[in-house]
Parts: structure tokens; C-alpha cells; sequence
């Protein structure tokens, strides 16, 4: 009897929920790495007003390399799991620290890369914002600046892998 | 009223109530016919737009048939000081349709109004035509010299910005890139002492000499100048960013009328 109850199990589930199964992971962990390791450059900088109606929102891109001189702010992905930010001649450091260490919030199935200091306190996190395996893809660094408790504004930062 | 539906107020702030309105008299489709001759209704909103997924006791309809059956919860309330067949729904935009409201500004609000049955399954339909309003945010009571976010942080990136679009002043009217030039002011404040004093980076006629105070055009014809306050105005440690005060010039400076006549203040830190 024991021996039957995976069938009768399977044999009551309803036909949709196939549709809500989540399929094997499309690349292995060291696909991953090797996707994600590499320098990481601003693409576009976005700066929305939380406190507006329309959500207000101004490109800073050229506020970062306006500047003779100024650099892009970017971030490299090693693959032992640290990673650097650049901080030479970039106009703000996102990113609080110039080293630290990564990793996925899930390894199969990662939707954002965890930072956090050399003693392993987080510091942020980046979303990846595109499919990994097409052409372009995109990480997207966000943070937010708060008036109490109430959103005031909110960086949106693009990476693109260079 | 010469128009069939429509938001009231005009211009309105979806996050507060906001009536949308029909005047089944101005409909313009076969069937609607009925509905015209019977101004008793009651009629129902039927909206799609800018989210038909609610929860469920917004949604339009319900059971096997919902076109037969409208949502009581959506019933419209006649108007008759508007007109004698004029209906109208009162919902907060954004917690009716469960969105923000910079989706309803983007999406606009798609309705139609019909009986509780509105007929189908083999019978006539009974409803107006489909109405989408575009929705319009209220207009900004901010000036045409303004921040950007409007909550100024001294160590975070901000955007002063000068809505030359929005310029009264004819002779500042659609200026060139590189012809506007910002004399800005901050004020700021001893934190001990609590003195205030100012930080002028150019006096008004050199303001052309600091190439930092020359403001960037942008697509829209807006003019701005990106900067974190307390880096461009070199406050000293021991002082913090109280206001910054802002006016507009010509690069070439001749008379008043190379200046807008609208000089700000913007304050620092949360309002």
C-alpha cells in the first residue's frame, strides 16, 4: 500500500498546478559564478522623489562623470566570493566599503547578490534586474534615503557587466 | 455638461476620494439607448482600467453570469443638481484600484456604466460606450525654481531645477543650453553656536564666471545643476545646511529682464 500512495498522490493533483511548479534551475552554480564574477559599471543613475504623486524621477547619470577626471561607480564580483568597489575618482560610493564579501540570496534560483563587511555584517543587496544568460544583463543597486519613516527619495543604479 | 463622463476634481490627487462621473443623456452608443429613457437607473460602474484584478469585493460583477450581475458595492449615485440622468462613483483611485498613483496617472481610468443587468448571453446589451479618461495630476504649487527630489539632504545628491518651460517672463522664455545661470545662496547654521551665516559660491553678476553654476538643459527644457549640497557650497564641519536660496539669470546680463523675477527658498532636511 505504501508503495502506491506516491501514485495516488500524484494522481489528485489538479492539472493547473503543473503550471505553478518552478522548473529545474536553467544554469549550474559555476555557470553562475562565471556569469556573475567580473567588473560591474553604472549604466544610469535614477533618483525618484518617494514623496511625490507621479513619483518624480531625475536622471543623475551625468552627475557621475561630469567631473574631468571622474569615474563611473563600479563593482567587481570575484569569484572566491568578495568583491571591490572602485572608488577612485567615482563621486559617491554607493556602497559604504571598498571590499567585502557576496553571495545569492538563493543558488539556484538568485533574484539578488547580498553584501555584506569583512566581519559578515550586510550592507545591501543588488537585484539582478535581466536574465542573466542574454545580452545585456543588468544588476540594479537601490537604495533609499527615509524621513522618518516615510520614503523621501530613492537611488535606482543600473550595472552593466563590462 | 457638455461631455458624457468625467473626474471631479478635474485635476485630482488619487490618493483622496475622487468622483468619477457619466451623464448617460450624452452617451453616444446603441445601447445605451435604454438606459437614456429610464434616468431612475440605478446604473453601475464597470471599470477595467488601470486594474480590473481587485479584490473581491471590487470586482464588477459576480457569479456564472457577472455581466448580469453587477457588484452593489459599485452601485452609482445619482447627481441631479449636474443633470437629470447624470451618475457618478466616489472611490480613493489608489485603494479602489489597490495601485499607486503614479499608475493611475500613467494608465488613466478606463469605465462604462450599465444596469446591475446588463444584458448579453443572447440578449442586447445594455451599457455606454467605453470611457478612458486620462488622469491628470494636480498642478505643483512649487514655482518654476525647485528642487528636485523635493526633500534636500546636505550629503545626498539634488537636483535644483529651473522649469524654463513654465517661464512668465517672455524674455527669459526658451533659452539656450548654456545661457542659464544659477546665484544661489545656502544659509547655514553653527551647530553649537547656532549662528547662521551664508556661503555665496558667485556674486550675482559673476555668476557666469563659476562654470559650476551653469545649468545643464534637459530634453524636457528644464535647466539643472546636480550636486551634494555640502561638497558644492564647502560647508565646514561644525555647520549644517539650512536653505538654499535660488534665482535664474542670462549668461549675458543686461538688464532685470535677463533674470526671472522668481527667487526661492528651498529648505534642507525633512519637511
Amino acid at each position: 500500500m505504501l508503495c502506491l500512495l506516491p501514485f495516488i498522490w500524484s494522481a489528485c493533483e489538479k492539472p493547473y498546478d503543473e503550471d505553478k511548479k518552478i522548473g529545474p534551475p536553467l544554469y549550474s552554480s559555476d555557470q553562475l559564478l562565471t556569469i556573475i564574477s567580473g567588473k560591474w559599471q553604472m549604466q544610469t543613475a535614477m533618483q525618484v522623489d518617494e514623496k511625490s504623486l507621479t513619483k518624480e524621477t531625475m536622471d543623475i547619470t551625468d552627475f557621475f562623470t561630469q567631473e574631468p577626471g571622474s569615474n563611473a561607480p563600479s563593482i567587481v564580483f570575484k569569484t572566491d566570493y568578495t568583491f571591490t568597489a572602485d572608488t577612485a575618482g567615482v563621486v559617491v560610493n554607493y556602497f559604504g566599503i571598498t571590499s567585502g564579501k557576496w553571495s545569492f540570496d538563493d543558488p539556484a534560483y538568485p533574484t539578488k547578490i547580498n553584501l555584506s563587511d569583512a566581519n559578515n555584517q550586510a550592507i545591501g543587496s543588488i537585484s539582478i534586474g535581466t536574465n542573466l544568460l542574454g545580452a545585456n544583463p543588468k544588476l540594479l543597486y537601490t537604495k533609499t534615503s527615509m524621513c522618518g519613516s516615510d520614503k523621501a527619495f530613492t537611488f535606482n543604479i543600473d550595472f552593466l557587466k563590462k | 455638461m457638455g461631455q458624457a463622463a468625467w473626474v471631479e476634481p478635474e485635476n485630482p490627487d488619487v490618493t483622496k476620494t475622487v468622483r468619477i462621473y457619466c451623464n448617460v443623456a450624452k452617451a453616444t452608443s446603441a445601447s445605451a439607448d435604454v438606459m437614456k429613457s429610464n434616468p431612475d437607473g440605478p446604473f453601475y460602474i464597470w471599470t477595467w482600467n488601470p486594474n480590473e484584478a481587485r479584490v473581491d469585493s471590487l470586482l464588477n460583477g459576480s457569479g456564472d453570469k457577472p455581466w448580469k450581475n453587477s457588484n452593489e458595492t459599485l452601485r452609482m449615485t445619482k447627481d441631479p443638481d449636474k443633470g437629470a440622468n447624470v451618475w457618478y462613483y466616489e472611490m480613493v483611485p489608489v485603494s479602489f484600484y489597490g495601485v499607486d498613483a503614479n499608475t493611475v496617472y500613467a494608465k488613466g481610468i478606463s469605465f462604462l456604466v450599465k444596469p446591475k443587468d446588463g444584458g448579453g448571453y443572447g440578449d442586447p446589451d445594455s451599457k455606454t460606450e467605453d470611457f478612458n479618461l486620462p488622469i491628470t495630476p494636480p498642478k505643483l504649487n512649487r514655482g518654476i525654481v525647485y528642487a528636485v527630489p523635493g526633500t534636500i539632504f546636505e550629503n545626498e545628491i539634488t537636483s535644483l531645477v529651473y522649469d524654463n518651460p513654465q517661464e512668465p517672463k517672455t524674455t527669459m522664455q526658451n533659452l539656450p543650453d548654456g545661457e542659464a545661470y544659477m546665484h544661489i545662496i545656502a544659509t547655514i547654521e553653527d551647530t553649537t553656536t547656532q549662528v547662521r551665516s551664508s556661503i555665496e559660491p558667485a556674486k550675482f553678476f559673476k555668476v557666469q564666471e563659476n562654470p559650476k553654476l551653469q545649468m545643464k538643459k534637459m530634453t524636457d527644457g528644464r535647466f539643472k545643476i546636480t550636486m551634494i549640497p555640502r561638497r558644492f557650497f564647502n560647508i565646514p564641519n561644525g555647520s549644517r545646511l539650512v536653505d538654499i536660496e535660488a534665482t535664474v539669470r542670462k549668461k549675458t546680463y543686461n538688464s532685470s529682464d535677463d533674470q526671472t523675477n522668481e527667487k526661492n527658498k528651498l529648505k534642507a532636511g525633512c519637511q
